[in-house]
């Protein structure tokens, strides 16, 4: 009996259900999502041996079905409310650490939104889904060397912008600090 | 940034980059914990909404079985660490101490060092306990032989032939007229005889051990031995590759010892069997002379 995808998806369902809870706020949406997951694989089904890394394809699946469902939802005005965000949890603790946090995120996707929309998917696809760069930068039709150089360009550029980011605010503290 | 910093804050903070994602990897883990989804009913509803051929579900029913089996494993596997956990922790010494048994047995019998130190720690207590050990015979236990100090009277020819005797000759001659055997005898000048020693015991016969300085250091020596039931037997450990013929057309058969280049030789007689042994490689060709002018 060859081992198929959809085998894989069930014997690895914790993992998953991980991915997926990384992607949705509440406890149904992700068992909605798995689903979702689960019947698209059998729809396609495929042995797990052509796919190299299949959690990475799970996730990048699941990536999109959430974006779609994200999408529908905007055109039909619907609004949910995050019960537990990453942004809930930053605002009970620290207000100015809340500030702190929102302005390094709005810093990284200023600097990702640079990124062509292919680099930006490889970027996804290494850095959140977990595909192999090789894999990543064959798909993209590009040598990993290449690939592997951008990325490297992208943190050292963020790196420096983050850097300049901190010594503005430091200024701007010593100043009110010490006013002389 | 290195890239490993740059992976750990987007694993603790994934929605940096983008609003797709709403806990970290880990925070996620531990929140779909409390999911009641199964892999059963992931299939139950598949069934429900697809429309595939049987095959599929039966492969799924299958992938299914293995999956409950597997987590049955799972089951016994994590109660057991948690009974053996319990354990350790209510009977702690006796589970180190059981451990450390189990340790020194895997390092004595399965590591070549523990292995060699068993072997010569055994050896160890052997020749201290062999060393004060007495055998005590039954026969003798509420005899003479203990009461006395003094050796029991030999009573019977029985018990006297379970004894061995020796007796020196001065010559080969003394022997023949003593024994009325023919002992093998060589004849040269060179040869000087030095002891003739007779061994006789019921069990291993008679053997006649001749020995002759030959030159500066060399040295010769003749066993011949005669079997108690009068048939000959002869046995060795070396292998005699090499032969030569004596006079009376008796085959010597011999063997020249490749680490100290010694002599052996060993032959048939009418009665007996005739081993040689020359200690030295130059007077082997002599003497392989002398014995075939025999």
């Amino acid at each position: 009996m060859e081992k198929m995808l959809s085998d894989v998806l069930l014997e690895k369902l914790e993992n998953v259900r991980g991915i997926a809870g990384t992607l949705v706020w509440r406890m149904d949406e992700v068992d909605d999502l798995v689903q979702d997951l689960a019947e698209r694989v059998w729809r396609n089904n495929a042995p797990a041996s052509t796919y190299e890394r299949p959690l990475a394809y799970f996730s990048k699946i699941m990536r999109n079905l959430q974006c779609d469902h994200r999408k529908k939802e905007h055109r039909a005005g619907v609004k949910i409310i995050p019960t537990e965000t990453f942004e809930a949890y930053a605002a009970v603790e620290d207000v100015e650490s809340t500030a702190e946090y929102n302005r390094t995120k709005e810093i990284v996707r200023e600097e990702f939104a640079l990124l062509s929309p292919e680099m930006q998917e490889a970027f996804m696809m290494v850095y959140y889904d977990g595909f192999a760069l090789e894999d990543v930068a064959k798909q993209m039709g590009v040598l990993s060397n290449t690939l592997s150089k951008r990325f490297s360009r992208f943190r050292q550029q963020l790196k420096k912008r983050l850097h300049a980011e901190t010594i503005a605010i430091s200024i701007i503290l010593m100043a009110i600090l010490n006013p002389r | 940034m290195t890239e490993r910093k740059f992976r750990k804050m987007l694993r603790e903070h994934p929605d940096l980059i983008s609003d797709e994602f709403v806990r970290s990897a880990s925070e996620s883990r531990e929140f779909v914990k409390a999911s009641t989804l199964t892999p059963e009913l992931i299939v139950q509803r598949a069934r429900l909404h697809l429309d595939l051929p049987d095959e599929t579900w039966a492969h799924a029913e299958q992938t299914l079985t293995k999956i409950r089996r597997r987590d049955k494993c799972h089951l016994w596997l994590s109660s057991f660490s948690k009974i053996a956990s319990t354990a350790f922790q209510s009977h702690r010494r006796l589970a180190i101490a059981s451990i450390l048994i189990l340790l020194a047995l895997a390092f004595f019998t399965l590591v070549p060092t523990g292995q060699a130190l068993a072997k010569a720690a055994f050896d160890y207590i052997i020749n201290i306990i062999g060393q004060h050990v007495e055998i005590v015979s039954a026969d003798y236990e509420n005899g003479d032989y203990h009461s006395s100090g003094l050796p029991p009277t030999l009573t019977s020819s029985a018990d006297f032939s379970m004894h061995e005797f020796t007796t020196e000759y001065s010559s080969l001659e003394e022997f023949s007229a003593a024994t009325n055997l023919n002992p093998f005898m060589l004849d040269d000048d060179g040869l000087i005889c030095t002891s003739i020693i007779e061994n006789s015991s019921e069990y291993s016969g008679r053997s006649l051990l001749t020995d002759y300085e030959l030159g500066t250091d060399g040295i010769l020596t003749i066993t011949q031995r005669w079997m108690p039931d009068g048939k000959i037997r002869i046995s060795g450990n070396d292998s005699f590759d090499n032969s030569f013929a004596l006079q009376d057309g008796t085959i010597v058969y011999y063997s020249i010892d490749d680490q100290d280049g010694s002599f052996n030789a060993i032959f048939l007689l009418e009665t007996s069997t005739c081993q040689i042994y020359v200690n030295k490689e130059p007077y082997i060709s002599h003497i392989m002379t002398v014995m075939q002018n025999h």
